[in-house]
């Protein structure tokens, strides 16, 4: 057993004992140490003024680190065990400014400077893929790696010239720059002991083994609460205080985060993130690869995991509706053993899952639909990107000779829990794929649903785009169709 | 030379290594404590108790104040009349009423959950409606009028009679409001503060601790962005750091989140603005009537002024003959609102732009036929509403010169086919101008100074009353001052703001920053350069100087033949030349002043509030955008997909700066036409007070294709070297996003055959869209 958590903070080795453990990075980096260059704005994980870089034994490729941003306002340093960071401070190489610096300088693209260190961070560790994968920056490029950094001064345009003016032929990976193989041996080594620490009033423990984790939760007296990214449960604990009490972490279970494809589906670990679920799964799943893509921010994606979003079981969870039309399924693990639900018979009431106290979800099962099955997928937020949904959508059909079989519809935002339409999926049983199938359905859709008003759209929107989702399924998929 | 250069910032350096110092990167000094903010935890009523027995409990936590333990409890730009801790009568949700001092940032919340407030409500106001009916008006602007509105809506064949509606704004800088108050020696404060107004934050924090304005100093080293957000709600919470320093002898640092920041402090003001149009059937405007009712929240705060620029920008680019403008501003239970880029501007103009997309629905036309048509003239039809005749008017110009560049016509005929064919999508086009005016509209501000202090090394410090923002004011100031000693603007540094040095400043702010204090450093440099010119003079006729000798300062000299460039000192008579410096040591061995304070204020400006009449400003901004949008038929969704705006800023000083100026504002603009929507429950809480609820645009929201130009100008001889103010005007352009959605809207209703007309309300989210849309708004 081990009693204290290891880091490296731009190469330096850092031990952390105690109570020290329950506080955010950001915190630690500013107050402690005094690298004052990463920000705090918001305290939620929203504007990525707080982004640092980060890698640990799941992100070694050629046996070198490869580098991912995160926001650490939300990473409690509980979370940081065996992990390489680096902050602004640790950018510059030696005394030179990295090509990314001075091209931010040169087109003008910091004003007041505040979110500059984030936006630094996010384009370095896009200038350490783009060498390391062989490929160019893009526009497009640009935009996707920065999709989680606000910037209010510059109106983005500016980091956009900068982002593309990036010299790669002169810049030197942070992979490269910072390979330390002492470090990795120190990793290694660490990560065969199980972490058991206490603050004051507060406790985590880090098992290295399933059984391990099952034993600890059938402990009626450990009233801990399972911490898989943090993404959630940082912002909780930023806000409201007194949260993060005994913290159950599955970051020393090995290969817990492995997604593997086999027979038709793809099995997928309680630890992978959303960013390596959306690498993954990009070819089989491409509606749900959009949807990833606009959900969430890069930092949030490299932190956060898609089994946290079924666990934390919000009703406008975006991962949801798609994994309960696509006969998605979680494996349940206890020191009884394992039991397999389906995602659709996951949920029972707001809040309320298909788990005892002392199971943990273990593993998640998708199928690969079949070639005739067509998906859809909506999410509909005040912004495009990086919002929490109004309403979100997925609808599943398979099309044979014109008509439509095998019919599921999920809708999030507009009850408890993210619903399925049973009524509105028998009704379309069988019908004919013209758009007057989809419109004699649409009184059902308002019938089946129940969506309240609050500041993300009122009772009356969140019908009509009920209902208009159902419409601009059948265009989009007959466009499609006829493609 | 370095006008005219596209220079880096001069904190880029340091931005980009996060070596930048802002408030709360300061090093924690010796007992130095963390003051915490409670809010008031009812929307309209009296605290009748706050008890912190409770929380002195809580280890950490040294002391708990009230607005008994103020000097003075009440502040207010324009009128005296905002407490800064308010006990008695509380006006808003979140209102401050006590603060903690704590000696660990991570207990304050915890911290402020003990103490114990015993409050009784009454009815809040929280709709401007209500506010209307209730008649409580904070303030009532004398009209604007010209010609004869009620003869000449008369006789006009078309009329429109409606209203128009748009929100209110958070700035949502990056950096929360932040100030660091130390007691010095004798009772002295020097605080440390994101503020825009230094000196009205020193004046609020010297009357709060019953000390005289010279035993406190305010230092402003940047801010993380301000918008106008830190123009004057940074002095009451500096002067909260300052009174726990007072009262423990200790340092004291007030850091918000920005959850606390948004919920205390105000935002751009709501508007509702009622409109009376009368035009013929080419669109031409024959009467044009205006009531505007800005929502001013709690206090006067800015509210007057920004009533008044409001209606000065009501006409927007166009000239409007018979016209008559009304203005309001009524309380509600809300934060206080306050300034925010375009103070006021674009809540009037954006009333003129949507009233011309209505009459484009009345004649079925294309609105840019009607905005050409009443477009300001030049030399003619070229009166405001308040009396103001436009001097060189580049507006014709940038009409046609953007309707050329952006291909207006053809993508006009591109989107008609587009409509027509889409089942999915509908898309819309608009282009909408600015005409800024620049000035303070009270004309006592429209002064600065600023202290030149050139060393013997070559050298220059330069500090003025300018607060750096990241607007880049420091860039462009040390560019003027190196122009002016032809030296290499590095050699040039701009130092903190601070009230010991620049004192009576005025806010950085209304666009004027740069107009103002580079002029005013210009000046305190020409008297330093007159002084090198004649020392050099008679250096170069190898006059002597030693201990019993010395060059004198005689006015008479002829310093024709000295030049300074490229950090020479030349004469062309003598064909000798010295370096810069080498001349600055020789003028200090000659105990000539390396040093000057210079003083500058804006001349021949003036208006006459009680008449509305007047020369409110010195010159204005032009500017003109285009922009094209994408709206889901069935979502509502919509697309900037692409802009192109054409400015007029003079002969700039920094292209790059004014370019990421142009960029940045009109992407707020966007921004709040869109999608920032502020969503106050009816119990008065803020339900949107953070970045996961409010959503400022993010990098995926900008135009798919963006383009920014600029024409050549060199008429503008109102501005230190004919360059214009940039900060407010490019934001009023955002506005054609919102008219695009109308142009959208006009032609979706007439791809389904339904009344072209109807009314959206701004921003308009997806959300009221599709209600528009659907006719359910």
């Amino acid at each position: 057993m081990r009693n204290y958590i290891l880091f490296y903070i731009n190469g330096k080795r850092h031990e952390i004992y105690g109570e020290m453990a329950f506080r955010p990075l950001s915190t630690f980096l500013r107050k402690d140490l005094g690298l004052t260059g990463t920000k705090i704005v918001c305290s939620e994980g929203d504007c990525g003024a707080c982004t640092v870089l980060n890698a640990g034994l799941n992100d070694i490729e050629n046996g070198k680190l490869r580098y991912h941003t995160i926001n650490s306002c939300i990473k409690y340093l509980h979370l940081c065990d065996l992990k390489h960071f680096i902050t602004i401070e640790g950018i510059k190489d030696k005394n030179l400014l990295t090509p990314v610096q001075s091209s931010m300088i040169e087109h003008h693209g910091s004003q007041c400077g505040f979110c500059t260190p984030g936006f630094i961070c996010t384009l370095s560790s896009m200038s350490d893929d783009c060498v390391l994968d062989k490929k160019l920056i893009t526009e497009k490029k640009v935009k996707n790696y920065t999709t989680g950094n606000l910037c209010r001064c510059t109106g983005y345009k500016p980091i956009i010239n900068a982002g593309m003016n990036i010299d790669l032929k002169n810049y030197k990976t942070l992979s490269q720059r910072y390979h330390d193989s002492s470090m990795i041996e120190d990793f290694e080594k660490h990560s065969q002991v199980p972490v058991e620490l206490t603050g004051v009033n507060k406790r985590l423990f880090i098992p290295t083994s399933e059984n391990d984790a099952a034993k600890y939760l059938s402990d009626k007296s450990n009233q801990c609460k399972i911490e898989a990214g943090g993404t959630d449960l940082g912002v909780v604990q930023n806000k409201c205080h007194g949260m993060i009490i005994d913290v159950l972490s599955f970051d020393l279970i090995k290969n817990n985060n492995k997604i593997t494809k086999k027979d038709n589906s793809f099995e997928i670990g309680p630890r992978a993130t959303w960013s390596e679920i959306e690498k993954a799964l990009s070819k089989d799943f491409p509606e749900f690869y959009k949807l990833i893509h606009v959900f969430a921010s890069p930092q949030i994606k490299n932190a956060g995991t898609l089994v946290g979003n079924i666990a934390n079981a919000s009703p406008i969870g975006d991962g949801i509706p798609f994994l309960l039309v696509g006969n998605a399924s979680l494996e349940l693990t206890s020191l009884q053993g394992k039991r397999m639900v389906s995602v659709d018979k996951f949920y029972k009431a707001y809040k309320q899952m298909d788990m005892e106290a002392d199971e943990f979800i273990s593993k998640l099962i998708i199928p690969i639909p079949s070639k005739n099955t067509l998906t859809k997928l909506y999410k509909i937020s005040l912004r495009k990107d990086l919002d929490i949904s109004a309403v979100t959508f997925a609808g599943s059909f398979v099309l044979e000779n014109n008509k439509l079989s095998n019919i599921k519809i999920a809708y999030g935002g507009v009850g408890p829990t993210v619903l399925r339409l049973k009524e509105v999926e028998q009704a379309l049983e069988n019908s004919p794929f013209e758009l007057a199938s989809f419109e004699k359905i649409l009184p059902l859709v308002e019938k089946e649903i129940s969506p309240l008003s609050d500041h993300r759209g009122s009772k009356e929107y969140r019908h009509l785009i009920a209902k208009n989702l159902m419409l601009k399924c059948f265009h989009e998929l007959s466009s499609e169709v006829r493609s | 030379m370095s006008l005219g250069k596209d220079i880096p910032h001069d904190s880029s350096y340091t931005h980009v290594t996060g070596a930048s110092n802002f408030i709360d990167d300061r090093p924690l000094t010796h007992k130095e404590v963390y003051v915490g903010v409670l809010g008031s935890p009812i929307t309209c009523g009296v605290i009748e108790e706050i008890d912190f027995t409770d929380v002195l409990k809580l280890p950490g936590v040294l002391a708990g104040y009230t607005n008994k333990d103020l000097k003075s409890n009440v502040w207010g730009t324009i009128v005296k009349e905002q407490p800064i801790l308010a006990f008695e009568k509380v006006m808003y949700r979140g209102e401050p009423i006590a603060l903690i001092a704590v000696e660990s940032e991570e207990i304050i919340l915890e911290a402020l959950k003990l103490i114990k407030v015993k409050s009784k409500e009454s009815k809040a106001i929280l709709l401007l409606d209500e506010a209307i009916t209730n008649k409580d008006f904070i303030y009532q602007a004398t009209p604007f009028t010209q010609g004869n509105f009620s003869e000449a809506i008369k006789k006009a064949p078309h009329k429109i009679k409606d209203y128009f509606e748009c929100g209110g704004q958070e700035h949502f800088y990056l950096e929360n409001h932040a100030s660091l108050a130390y007691p010095l020696e004798q009772g002295q404060i020097e605080v440390h503060s994101s503020s825009q107004h230094p000196t009205e934050t020193q004046h609020v924090v010297a009357e709060a601790l019953g000390l005289s304005y010279h035993q406190v100093v305010c230092v402003v080293k940047r801010m993380g962005g301000a918008f106008g957000g830190k123009e004057s709600q940074a002095a009451p919470l500096a002067a909260m750091a300052a009174v726990v320093a007072q009262n423990l002898n200790r340092p004291a640092r007030l850091i918000l989140t920005k959850d606390q920041d948004m919920e205390i402090t105000g935002k751009r003001h709501p508007f509702k603005n009622f409109y009376e149009v009368g035009f013929d059937d080419n669109g031409k405007i024959l009467a044009f009537k205006a009531e505007l009712f800005a929502n001013a929240g709690s206090y006067t705060d800015l509210t007057s002024s920004i009533l008044e620029r409001a209606m000065f920008h009501l006409d927007g680019a166009y000239f409007l003959e018979n016209v008559e403008i009304n203005g309001t501003a009524v309380r509600t239970n809300l934060p206080s609102n306050t300034a925010f880029r375009g103070f006021g501007g674009p809540q009037g103009n954006m009333t003129i732009e949507v009233a011309i997309e209505k009459m484009a629905m009345v004649l079925n036309k294309d609105a840019l036929e009607i905005r050409t048509l009443n477009c300001y003239g030049e030399g003619k039809r070229n009166k405001t509403p308040y009396g103001q005749v436009i001097g060189y008017n580049p507006l014709p110009t940038l009409f046609t010169s953007l309707i050329d560049q952006s291909n207006y016509i053809k993508r006009r005929v591109a989107i008609n086919k587009f409509n027509k064919e889409s089942k999915t999508k509908v898309r819309g086009l608009s282009l909408t101008a600015t005409k800024f005016g620049i000035a303070f509209t009270a004309r006592f501000l429209n002064q600065g100074n600023a202290l030149v202090n050139v060393h013997v090394d070559g050298t220059v410090q330069v500090s003025t009353g300018a607060t750096e923002m990241g607007q880049g004011v420091n860039t462009k100031i040390s560019q003027v001052v190196a122009h002016a000693f032809g030296i290499d603007a590095v050699d040039v540094n701009m130092m903190p703001t601070s009230t010991e040095k620049n004192h009576n400043t005025s806010p950085t702010a209304a666009s004027s920053g740069s107009d103002i204090n580079c002029a005013a450093a210009d000046i305190a440099c020409q008297a330093i350069v007159r002084n090198l010119k004649i020392v050099a003079t008679r250096y170069f006729a190898n006059e002597k100087f030693d201990d019993l000798h010395e060059y004198i300062i005689d006015e008479s000299t002829n310093t024709d033949s000295i030049q300074l460039q490229d950090g020479q000192v030349s004469c062309s008579k003598t064909n000798k030349t010295e370096t810069f410096s080498k001349i600055c040591q020789i003028a200090y061995l000659n105990r000539i002043s390396l040093g000057e304070y210079g003083f500058f204020k804006t001349e021949n400006i003036g208006f006459d509030k009680n008449k509305g009449i007047g020369t409110p400003f010195n010159y204005f901004t032009n500017g003109v955008a285009a922009t094209e949008v994408e709206i889901d038929r069935f979502t509502g969704e919509c697309k900037v997909l692409k802009t192109d705006i054409l400015m007029d800023l003079g002969r700039r000083i920094n292209p790059g700066i004014d370019y990421g100026q142009v960029s940045g504002a009109f992407i707020q603009g966007m921004g709040w036409v869109t999608q920032e929507s502020l969503f106050t429950d009816a119990e008065g809480v803020l339900k949107t007070h953070s970045p996961t609820t409010y959503k400022i645009p993010n990098i995926q929201d900008t135009p798919r294709e963006f383009n920014i130009n600029f024409i050549e100008n060199h008429e503008n001889t109102q501005a230190i070297h004919r360059s214009k103010a940039v900060g407010e005007p490019p934001f009023v352009l955002g506005i054609s996003c919102f008219t695009a959605i109308y142009d959208a809207l006009r032609c979706y209703n007439s791809s389904m055959n339904k009344d072209l007309d109807c009314r959206l309300t701004s921003p308009a989210t997806n959300e009221k869209i599709l209600m528009t849309m659907y006719g359910n708004n």
